[in-house]
């Protein structure tokens, strides 16, 4: 007869990982009274999935009120951080944790190509719906819901209507295409879905067109950090991403190194910075190499 | 607990963990088949029927004294919490 096994002496697949994960953080959400949703991945359908396999992590989207004191109980518990808010990605909206027995998992404020404020979640949050997650019940957005987050995670990765037959689909159903773009104006999602329809010109005058030109299509760090600072709603948050910009982000650097940088590590990371940020400048100048 | 009946040996495999740890515990074959059965019920005569039916065996074909190491195994990791009788 089979036994009882502990890891790591039995196999456990990445999907079942993942799986509990999820179990594992709605626990927490439960026990502290947050209001999460499960979100990408193995908690979506199949066919809102990016990648067949369910990917490698859990996302979970978070209240943005409530995010502190979710994120306070998750590293109380064996979760340790391996990326910030502000330094995790061009959009500030998710912190990397790993678990030793569940491994990595994503807990975004906001969804990128979403307003980053509690209305966007408030919408999500009312039409929820329930998906048993390694016997945990688990809400995760409705199914225009997963189909939105879908097609503004395929635009950030440069995807379009013209590139990704699964939102040419999209867009083509005429319920649930109708749906999402009911949905859109809700969440604010404008631009990230005029990037999806590969119609991003029709959005130029908006604050958050540049820095999803340099996401999606253009891909320079100097583009990129430029156009944070527009999409940046106040002055007090330009003026904070500007001083950030030349600083090394040492959790990056220590999970591409593998070990806590030292100092040393930082000043040699902190000038080839500049000089990489030299170099994009000297070519982007008009007549320069590209 | 993450149920995949159809992986691995005869009886499928079965992962069992706390969610307050994440300590992830792997039951397969026909101690799989206990495990699931005892969600029903963890009285030991109709574990052991449902048990056999189950892996399509007779009833004294199974060994009451397995059953029980299974369910103490299962009692160990919180994945049931009544004893059979």
């Amino acid at each position: 007869m089979g036994r009882v096994q502990d890891v790591p002496t039995a196999e456990v697949p990445m999907e079942v990982r993942i799986e509990f994960a999820h179990a594992a953080l709605q626990h927490l959400a439960d026990q502290e009274g947050v209001d999460l949703v499960h979100i990408k991945g193995i908690a979506f359908e199949p066919r809102w999935r990016s990648r067949a396999s369910g990917g490698s992590d859990a996302d979970v989207l978070v209240r943005p009120s409530q995010v502190e004191r979710f994120v306070s109980a998750v590293e109380a518990t064996g979760w340790r951080r391996r990326s910030r808010f502000r330094t995790g990605s061009p959009f500030g909206h998710a912190q990397t944790y790993w678990h030793d027995h569940l491994g990595y998992a994503d807990v975004h404020r906001f969804f990128p190509g979403t307003r980053p404020d509690e209305t966007a979640f408030d919408v999500l949050w009312a039409r929820r719906q329930r998906r048993e997650l390694a016997a945990v019940a688990c809400p995760v957005p409705d199914e225009a819901g997963q189909a939105l987050i879908f097609a503004l995670n395929e635009a950030r990765n440069g995807a379009t209507v013209r590139t990704q037959p699964r939102l040419a689909e999209l867009v083509d159903d005429p319920r649930l295409g109708g749906e999402v773009v009911a949905l859109v104006p809700q969440v604010g999602a404008e631009v990230g879905w005029a990037a999806a329809l590969d119609e991003l010109d029709r959005v130029r005058g908006h604050r958050e067109h540049d820095l999803w030109h340099a996401v999606a299509r253009d891909g320079s760090r100097v583009a990129e950090w430029r156009a944070r600072v527009k999409a940046q709603p106040t002055v007090l948050g330009k003026v904070g991403l500007v001083v950030r910009a030349p600083m090394v982000n040492t959790e990056h650097l220590a999970n591409t190194r593998g070990h806590e940088p030292t100092a040393w590590e930082v000043a040699v990371e902190f000038l080839d910075r500049g000089r990489r940020a030299g170099l994009e400048l000297w070519r982007a100048r008009p007549g320069g190499a590209r | 607990m993450v149920d995949r009946p159809e992986d691995g040996e005869h009886g499928g495999t079965l992962y069992l963990a706390p969610v307050r740890t994440g300590e992830i515990h792997v039951v397969t074959g026909a101690a799989a088949v206990v495990a699931r059965t005892s969600l029903v019920s963890t009285d030991l005569p109709e574990l052991r029927d449902r048990t056999a039916d189950a892996l399509q065996v007779t009833t004294q074909e199974v060994d009451d004294e397995v059953l029980v190491e299974v369910l103490d195994d299962l009692q160990r990791l919180g994945a049931v919490v009544g004893r059979p009788a």
